[in-house]
């Protein structure tokens, strides 16, 4: 799909279809696949054009430092702040110097050194400032690195001031829903609650099952750095506190949860094609992405590294990250709607809006499903599969 | 400057992407077509330059017009989110009186900070405070040069601003008057900032547009001050899309209009469903069903709809809650709406009584059947007496308002504006309760080329009075004794103006104001089944099938 600049420069009649038949990212695909990696403002990259990297591996860093804490001198030294320069004469350390939690900042004796008061560091960081005027200082923490990872092993293939593109070889999984940042290790599959896998420390792991809270907890508890819940129940949601992680409330992004989560599909059961992909693939490297930052772009989705040895998954096709037309013929899953986590295919599409029983206009697909079921399905709510 | 035809304009919106193309018609600038896109790729992540590219590409397709006819000249966005500001000050009635010379703006306003007057505590809340709400906007307000200990506060509130974010410092605005500005200013050097009084709203916006710049919403707010300048009436906007709601009242007369906006961006139909859902509770939307609805599938409905936005209602059922999340999103925003002076100890006001309201968002704008739209705007609004209703049908009111900024009020033709904003027809709601069944107000609607008709509308009912779009009738009004249209309770009225018609015709609700749904939920049902019935609101609900309700009904969906 052109960009909008293209489309105003172009002078060629666009072949669009007047539908909302957007080209479709199959919710499954293996193949060639490329990812970019945002770098924060006033990051820098760690990797060069040509380089090899892993999942998970650095690619960037940025050096983030949150807000100072702001101490009041005057107050805490029983000195008067209007008094310009009066609090600067007690402290004890110099504007730009390095504290940690505990270390005096400024101290006052009167009555001829028995009357004591000091203040100290509340927090270790750097001090950024002292005030003449107000008296208080400002203790900024020191900054801490965080470093971007690469999402999908391969090739890294452009570099600039804000962004990494990489290239490789994977099987990729779309989330309807995740939290968390990408992570990545090896990926375990647990059939079932009581076949979790023993060491699962450091691992992503994809559960068959609909996942319960004791599930959840023992993963955690257990170290996992994911968790895909191929079958979560949306009933499940809240008592698993997952729905505030998946859908925040508006604002600034909140807390990362424990272990990133990826939800393919809200149903009783995986979708499917994918349980049985992910059977074949364990024990591979793979990274899942959850939300990040709008800045580090990325959709949740889960990778898993192709590559030597890998299986064949002749199921899928080697259409890599080819855009397809939703048409005749093409499989897809319903994401909403009453037909929600139903696979079927396309048998046709409608020419126009079409009215729903809701009275409402859509354009439609004829959609059949097994057993001989078929139901016209508004298009906004098909998700292309492999 | 009189823009370049055709004309198209973009709103990027969360869930959907439009495009317009306006052009010249017998000599008038009108709307020709209207393209819409999912701004949402199938991974659910925006593709706002495709979904862009996708509607101009449809637009131009239906207008039969080649890309090479026409270029973009506006682009709007209602997307991310509404810019938050937040108010500092160093007393709390100068922050009241921040918020109110913020309030016509489209901000989402955050809780105000009232600086402690320790220097330290000060910088601590203004450094907590940013931290928590990210602002885009921190609005430094006061009155006269400060003094005492306001003075050590809003230096360390400055102080902190400059030393102590660890990241970009908002937009900052300098609000007060004269001697405070003068006083704030140089305090403010090497900080980018921007200087307004209290009482200009002009410089006010000015100080503010680099976050209003292009946006969606603040097309919405000069859109209803053109509207209630041009007619010279009091105008209620209620514009709800998938991920804000904004509600803009413009009051007043011609050169006095004030105007006030509230701007949600948590109670969004799609993307704030579970916000609503918990600000409202469940039994407040359920009660606007008129079929049985576990709380369980209502939770996961709130769900559905924040994960999959563009997702559109399939059955009548669905539709149903869809308009009852609207009605109570729209009930909590304009819960939110202040008219309170900004001197201490006022307490702030609801909405003044209007004259015009207007639906706006998608909801709204896609309902299947128009009155659909009206019973979700009075439910949620519950005017009185008599109050002109309005539609955005192609969703078109931020053009509308950006062209009005850009070109001037005049810049909008009569013509331009009614392609944008559909005549729903007036509703005629009398104030006041009464015996179920016992006659609240007979009309007599005399039409100009037909006989005429008289209505008798009992307590608890709604009837619908044809009058179509272009007719024009004359109206008298009896209401009954407990009740009012605005004269008086019992007193008769009899509009001086003949009305015109609209898509609907002539509303008369008598159900009841404040509006009360009985109990219990049986009772509730049912009688909200005869309202639905008794206005032809949802086709499966009709009690006789019409055409469109037979033809509707038999669709395979």
């Amino acid at each position: 799909m052109p960009t909008l600049a293209a489309t105003l420069d172009s002078t060629e009649a666009l072949d669009v279809p007047r539908t909302e038949y957007a080209r479709r990212r199959p919710f499954m695909a293996r193949g060639a696949m490329r990812r970019v990696r945002r770098i924060p403002h006033g990051g820098e990259a760690l990797v060069r054009g040509g380089d090899v990297v892993e999942s998970g591996a650095p690619v960037a860093r940025v050096f983030r430092t949150g807000r100072a804490t702001a101490i009041d001198l005057a107050r805490a030294l029983g000195l008067s702040a209007e008094r310009d320069g009066e609090v600067a004469r007690h402290v004890t350390r110099v504007v730009g110097d390095e504290v940690v939690e505990g270390d005096m900042l400024a101290e006052r004796r009167a009555l001829g050194g028995f009357q004591r008061r000091s203040v100290r560091a509340p927090l270790t960081g750097r001090l950024v400032h002292v005030s003449d005027q107000t008296g208080v200082a400002y203790i900024a923490p020191l900054p801490v690195e965080g470093v971007v990872r690469a999402h999908l092993a391969g090739r890294v293939t452009e570099v600039t001031d804000t962004a990494v593109t990489i290239e490789g070889s994977a099987f990729s999984a779309l989330g309807r829903a995740g939290a968390g940042p990408a992570v990545s290790g090896p990926l375990m599959i647990a059939d079932g609650p009581d076949q979790l896998p023993s060491e699962i420390g450091g691992a992503v792991v994809a559960c068959g099952f609909a996942i319960d809270e004791e599930t959840v907890r023992r993963l955690v508890e257990g170290g996992v750095v994911a968790v895909v819940a191929t079958s979560v129940e949306e009933d499940a949601l809240e008592r698993l506190g997952w729905a505030d992680a998946f859908w925040p409330r508006a604002g600034p992004m909140g807390a990362a949860p424990p272990a990133t989560l990826l939800a393919p599909a809200f149903a009783p059961a995986p979708p499917t094609g994918l349980w049985e992909a992910l059977r074949s693939l364990a024990g591979r490297p793979s990274s899942v992405l959850g939300c990040e930052e709008s800045a580090n772009g990325g959709v949740p989705e889960l990778l898993v590294a192709l590559g030597e040895n890998a299986p064949s998954l002749y199921a899928l096709p080697q259409s890599g990250e080819a855009l397809v037309n939703l048409a005749p013929g093409s499989r897809v899953r319903v994401i909403a709607g009453r037909a929600n986590g139903l696979v079927g295919e396309v048998v046709a599409l409608s020419p126009g809006p079409y009215r729903l029983r809701s009275e409402i206009g859509a354009e439609v697909a004829d959609v059949a499903f097994p057993y001989g079921v078929r139901l016209r399905v508004p298009v906004l709510h098909l998700q292309a599969m492999p | 400057m009189s823009p370049e035809l055709p004309y198209l304009a973009v709103d990027a919106g969360s869930t959907f992407t439009k495009a317009f193309l306006l052009d010249e018609v017998e000599g008038e600038r009108r709307l020709v077509a209207v393209g819409r896109a999912s701004t949402l790729g199938d991974d659910g992540q925006p593709v706002p330059d495709q979904a862009a590219a996708r509607a101009v590409a449809q637009v131009l397709a239906i207008a039969g017009r080649s890309p090479s006819d026409a270029r973009v000249q506006s682009v709007q966005r209602s997307f991310p989110a509404a810019p938050r500001a937040l108010v500092v000050a160093a007393r709390e009635s100068t922050a009241r009186e921040a918020l109110a010379g913020l309030a016509h703006l489209p901000l989402l306003k955050l809780e105000p900070v009232v600086l402690a007057a320790s220097g330290g505590a000060s910088a601590e809340q203004v450094l907590a405070a940013v931290e928590a709400q990210a602002p885009d906007a921190l609005v430094i307000a006061g009155n006269g040069i400060p003094s005492g200990a306001d003075v050590r506060a809003l230096r360390a509130a400055i102080e902190a601003l400059r030393h102590g974010v660890g990241g970009p410092v908002p937009h900052v605005v300098a609000l007060g008057d004269g001697a405070f500005t003068g006083w704030v200013s140089p305090l403010l050097e090497g900080i980018r900032h921007e200087i307004a009084p209290f009482d200009d709203a002009e410089l006010v916006n000015q100080a503010l547009a680099p976050l209003l710049a292009g946006s969606s919403c603040d097309g919405v707010r000069v859109a209803t001050e053109m509207v209630a300048e041009r007619y010279d009436v009091d105008v209620l906007t209620l514009d709800l899309g998938a991920a804000h709601a904004l509600a803009v009242v413009a009051s007043g007369t011609t050169g006095r209009r004030r105007v006030v906006s509230v701007n949600r961006d948590d109670l969004g139909l799609r993307r704030g469903r579970p916000s609503i859902l918990e600000a409202a509770g469940a039994e407040s939307i359920l009660r606007w069903m008129p079929v049985d609805v576990e709380v369980e599938a209502l939770r996961g409905d709130a769900r559905r709809g924040a994960s999959a936005p563009a997702s559109v209602p399939e059955t009548p059922e669905e539709l149903l809650l869809d308009h009852a999340f609207a009605r109570e999103a729209l009930r909590l925003l304009i819960a939110g709406l202040h008219f309170g002076s900004s001197t201490a100890g006022e307490a702030g006001k609801g909405p003044p009584p209007i004259d015009l309201l207007i639906g706006s968002g998608g909801v709204l704008a896609s309902a299947p059947r128009l009155i659909q739209a009206a019973l979700i705007l009075l439910d949620a609004v519950q005017p009185e007496a008599l109050t002109q209703l309005a539609l955005d049908r192609a969703t078109a009111l931020p053009l509308l308002g950006h062209l009005g900024a850009t070109l001037g009020h005049q810049g909008v033709g009569a013509a331009l504006e009614r392609d944008g904003l559909l005549n729903l027809g007036l509703c005629i709601a009398p104030a006041g309760a009464g015996r179920e069944g016992e006659t609240a107000i007979r009309v007599e609607v005399a039409y100009a080329t037909r006989s005429p008709v008289t209505v008798e509308v009992p307590f608890g009912a709604i009837e619908v009075i044809p009058l179509a779009s272009g007719e024009r009738a004359a109206l008298k009004l009896w209401p009954s004794r407990d009740f009012d249209v605005g004269l008086g309770r019992g007193n008769a009225a009899t509009p001086r103006a003949e009305v015109e018609g609209g898509a609907v015709g002539i509303i008369v609700d008598a159900r009841g104001r404040p509006l009360s749904l009985p109990e219990p939920h049986e009772k509730r049902q049912a009688k909200l089944l005869q309202w639905l019935q008794s206005t032809s609101a949802y086709a499966p609900l009709s009690f006789v099938q019409s055409e469109a309700g037979a033809a509707g009904a038999g669709a395979e969906g």
